[in-house]
């Protein structure tokens, strides 16, 4: 059973897609979903008539408002397996070939599985991939035809199924696209949408964090008191409420981001974003498509990479995947707001905008040279529909930050646990601070940054940081921890490290070495260790010069 | 006249006369409703000039360059420079401020009457609210004029 | 609302803005010294101002600028308030008072909720064309 989802508003475009779906089977429901939009442009839908032309049931339904979702299960319950709906549209000539042409394929065993009428009439529009699986070329291309006729059909049947004045004029949509894709402004509003998004996660976040904090202290300090063993109550305290409750404290933050992220995607803003921006991403042979792709990037790289499936390019696919763990995830930004809070107070939030920006310009960069490095690849084609302006609703904004939050929460609670423990670990044993083993595996990195400035604390908690980046955060709070005598970790922090080194810690922390969750991603997507390694040397190249650079920089000013 | 779809002017419309593009992205493009026959309206140029919006069975899709250009349309709207002696509408002025200004002071504008009087070989006389003028070649070209 | 009056309120509410954007980046009057924060208003009083460009018989095309602006600068005055609520959050939780006059910014505040009428009263417009 099959349920194609047409939009009221633009029936005539989904009914295509139907009658091709047909083609394939006969199966098949239509529900017509966003009719309380169709009914305020005053369109009038009789469901019983489109039914009758077209042989299959029809629902009309609105998500929006829940209307007739219940008819639309029962519907599907009750329909049982019915047989093909044949519509034979096509004129004589056609139907004759797709006829003839049908009949021979029925005979070739090797397409039992596959309807003989579709297949023909997909040779007949010289489907490439029919062509492959069948071995048959026709003489002429009938694509353009099969097309118009579809369509001089379905305004058949809409002529008598769908009452309601065309518009003409300027509506709503139209008259916002006129400003928000305005050839000088678009660029601006764009930049100032995306400014005001991440002020606000900053803002409203801070609160919120200082009141987890404020609960997690005083929990460490209960159990503190509670737990007996030394050993134990370190694991407890500075370890797991230490490391995983540093990770806690930025829940608000990246929940209020996917929750801005969600509304920009549900009110229409974002394909609005892909097209004033496209031309940028043209003149570094990507698309639109990989523009999202990337967008998504600033939630998880993970699910970044995982989206470039709908690319159809394989090598601007690539080239995507390699460069989109430049994109400034969610992860870094405990970390950015960690080290920005410390050391730049309440300018936090410019740095944070900047080192996006920075992310953005490295990641266009970064494709510009894989492609030339790579491939010299013509780019895809990018055909995207703007969809019209709708008010979001609040239950679709919530699953959708609440789909892209959970994933946090999961690290959270596994990955970063571990970690944890793992580090703590380490720091702990054989003895605490400065004889640890983490503190040894800091030191030997160590010469190799001494133009950066880095101590051995912040060069292990870059190791760790590498099994998911948001453990750079616990790390280090649990090694400067380990010195503080009175007052937090930050202020240890704050003392030992200069501003300068701060900044380019933060560029490094950016740049470096892919996580390791993405790292597999990268491998399962392209399917070779090449390109893993790949973006494994190039990332720690840049992430070494850009940081020297911002360090040198620093330190003249 | 028939162009490609890349050349038309904001606000222009055409009927789609031919696509000259490969089988798959001709087959999302016809489910898009470009097919031949179809009305189908640039609506908007991106900042950068490409890509662009079009409309066509009422709703915005947008167009790279490289997949406009080759979507032909034909439009009633012909260039001033090979529009034959008669009475013509102005569609647009397919040029830079510059030129839009200086085409007002003939007060040749959007939505202006405009008749052609000879249209030789060097230079384009036409009658402008019943005063006579001469255009050149290149001017003319990018005046955009459709019959009334 | 006729051309006149579209074209009006352009020409005030980009003045208004301009002039907000420069008393926020600069900190002048009731407003703490934000640069940023002052960039953003000025792409808000430029959409105003650009739509004066807009040829004087393009009515809808006036009014589009004046809609997406006036929405504009009540997003900026609902993104004020949200900042100033989550100050004064902050300092409840740690017990401080971090509120001033500068900090509220009256001046982007109050013009965004005036504007807001306008830009109501322009979407009912539009819809019912």
């Amino acid at each position: 059973m099959v349920v194609v989802i047409g939009d009221a508003i633009n029936l005539e475009r989904s009914l295509y897609l139907l009658l091709q779906v047909l083609e394939l089977r006969g199966d098949v429901v239509l529900a017509v979903n966003a009719v309380d939009e169709a009914r305020k442009a005053g369109l009038e839908i009789d469901k019983n008539e489109l039914g009758k032309q077209l042989g299959i049931p029809v629902v009309i339904t609105s998500a929006a408002t829940g209307e007739g979702i219940e008819e639309l299960k029962e519907v599907l319950v009750k329909s049982a397996r019915s047989s093909s709906h044949i519509h034979y549209l096509f004129s004589e000539e056609i139907e004759e070939k797709i006829e003839a042409l049908a009949g021979r394929f029925r005979l070739v065993p090797a397409l039992s599985e596959f309807d003989g009428r579709w297949l023909a009439i997909k040779s007949l529009e010289h489907d490439n991939g029919v062509e492959k699986l069948t071995g048959f070329k026709a003489e002429k291309d009938f694509s353009s035809e099969l097309a118009e006729t579809r369509y001089r059909y379905i305004k058949r049947v809409l002529s008598t199924s769908v009452k309601g004045k065309e518009k003409h004029g300027w509506d709503l949509s139209e008259a916002i696209d006129h400003v928000i894709t305005h050839r000088v402004l678009g660029i601006f509003v764009f930049l100032s949408v995306i400014y005001i998004v991440f002020q606000l996660t900053f803002t409203i976040s801070g609160p919120l964090s200082l009141l987890i904090e404020s609960g997690l202290e005083s929990l460490g300090s209960f159990l503190g008191n509670s737990i007996g063993p030394d050993w134990l109550r370190s694991l407890v305290v500075d370890g797991i409420i230490g490391g995983v409750g540093a990770i806690l404290v930025f829940v608000p933050n990246i929940f209020i981001l996917f929750m801005a992220l969600g509304v920009l995607e549900e009110s229409g803003y974002l394909p609005r974003a892909a097209f004033v921006i496209d031309r940028l991403m043209y003149s570094m042979k990507l698309s639109g498509r990989s523009f999202i792709s990337m967008l998504l990037g600033f939630g998880c790289n993970v699910s970044s990479i995982m989206s470039t499936r709908s690319i159809s390019e394989p090598k601007e696919r690539i080239v995507t995947i390699l460069v989109s763990p430049f994109i400034s995830c969610s992860a870094r930004l405990p970390v950015f707001l960690l080290i920005a809070g410390t050391f730049f107070g309440t300018k936090g939030g410019v740095v944070v905008f900047f080192l996006y920006l920075l992310s953005i310009v490295v990641t266009v960069l970064s494709a510009l040279i894989i492609n030339r490095l790579l491939f010299k690849g013509e780019p895809s084609t990018m055909i995207m529909e703007l969809p019209r302006y709708r008010k979001p609703r609040v239950s679709s904004i919530m699953f959708y930050t609440w789909n892209k939050g959970r994933h946090f929460l999961e690290k959270a609670g596994t990955i970063i646990l571990g970690a944890s423990v793992v580090i703590w670990m380490l720091s702990y044993f054989p003895a605490e601070g400065s004889q640890s083993y983490a503190a040894m595996i800091g030191r030997a990195l160590e010469p190799l940054f001494i133009p950066l400035g880095f101590s051995w604390e912040m060069i292990s908690s870059l190791v760790f940081g590498v099994a998911a980046k948001e453990v750079i955060v616990s790390s280090l709070t649990t090694f400067y921890g380990n010195y503080a005598v009175m007052g937090s970790a930050m202020e240890v922090m704050r003392v030992a490290i200069s501003p300068a080194t701060a900044f380019s810690f933060l560029v490094f922390v950016l740049l470096y070495v892919p996580c390791l969750p993405t790292l597999a991603v990268t491998k399962n997507e392209t399917g070779s260790y090449r390109y893993v390694f790949f973006s494994v040397i190039y990332s720690l190249a840049v992430a070494y010069s850009v940081a020297l650079a911002v360090r040198v920089i620093g330190g003249l000013l | 006249m028939v162009v490609p779809l890349s050349r038309m002017c904001e606000g222009e419309k055409g009927k789609i006369s031919r696509l000259e593009l490969p089988v798959e992205v001709r087959e999302r493009l016809c489910g898009l409703g470009f097919v031949n026959g179809e009305e189908v309206e640039l609506v908007k140029i991106a900042p950068f000039g490409d890509p662009k919006v079009f409309r066509i069975k009422g709703t915005n899709v947008t167009l790279r360059n490289d997949i406009a250009m080759w979507i032909l349309v034909e439009t009633s709207s012909i260039p001033l420079s090979s529009a034959q002696p008669g009475e013509y509408l102005v569609s647009l002025i397919n040029g830079g401020w510059g030129l839009k200004e200086r085409m007002r002071q003939y007060s040749i504008q959007e939505g202006a009457t405009v008749k052609v009087v000879e249209n030789s070989i060097r230079r384009i006389e036409v009658e402008v609210h019943g005063k006579t003028l001469f255009l050149s070649r290149g001017q003319a070209f990018r005046v955009i004029v459709r019959e009334r | 609302m006729s051309v006149r009056n579209v074209s009006t309120w352009l020409f005030l509410l980009g003045m208004l803005y301009v002039t907000l954007a420069v008393n926020t980046a600069f900190g002048f009057l009731f407003s703490a010294k934000d640069l940023m924060m002052g960039i953003v208003i000025l792409v808000n009083g430029s959409i105003y101002l650009f739509g004066l460009l807009e040829r004087v018989e393009d009515v809808k095309k006036r009014t589009s600028h004046l809609l997406v602006g006036s929405f504009f600068s009540y997003i900026l005055s609902i993104y004020q308030i949200v900042v100033v609520f989550s100050l004064w959050l902050e300092g409840f939780v740690g017990g401080l008072c971090l509120l001033s006059v500068d900090a509220i910014n009256f001046p982007l505040l109050f013009s965004g909720l005036l504007v807001s009428f306008i830009s109501d009263y322009l979407k009912k417009s539009f819809t019912t064309t």
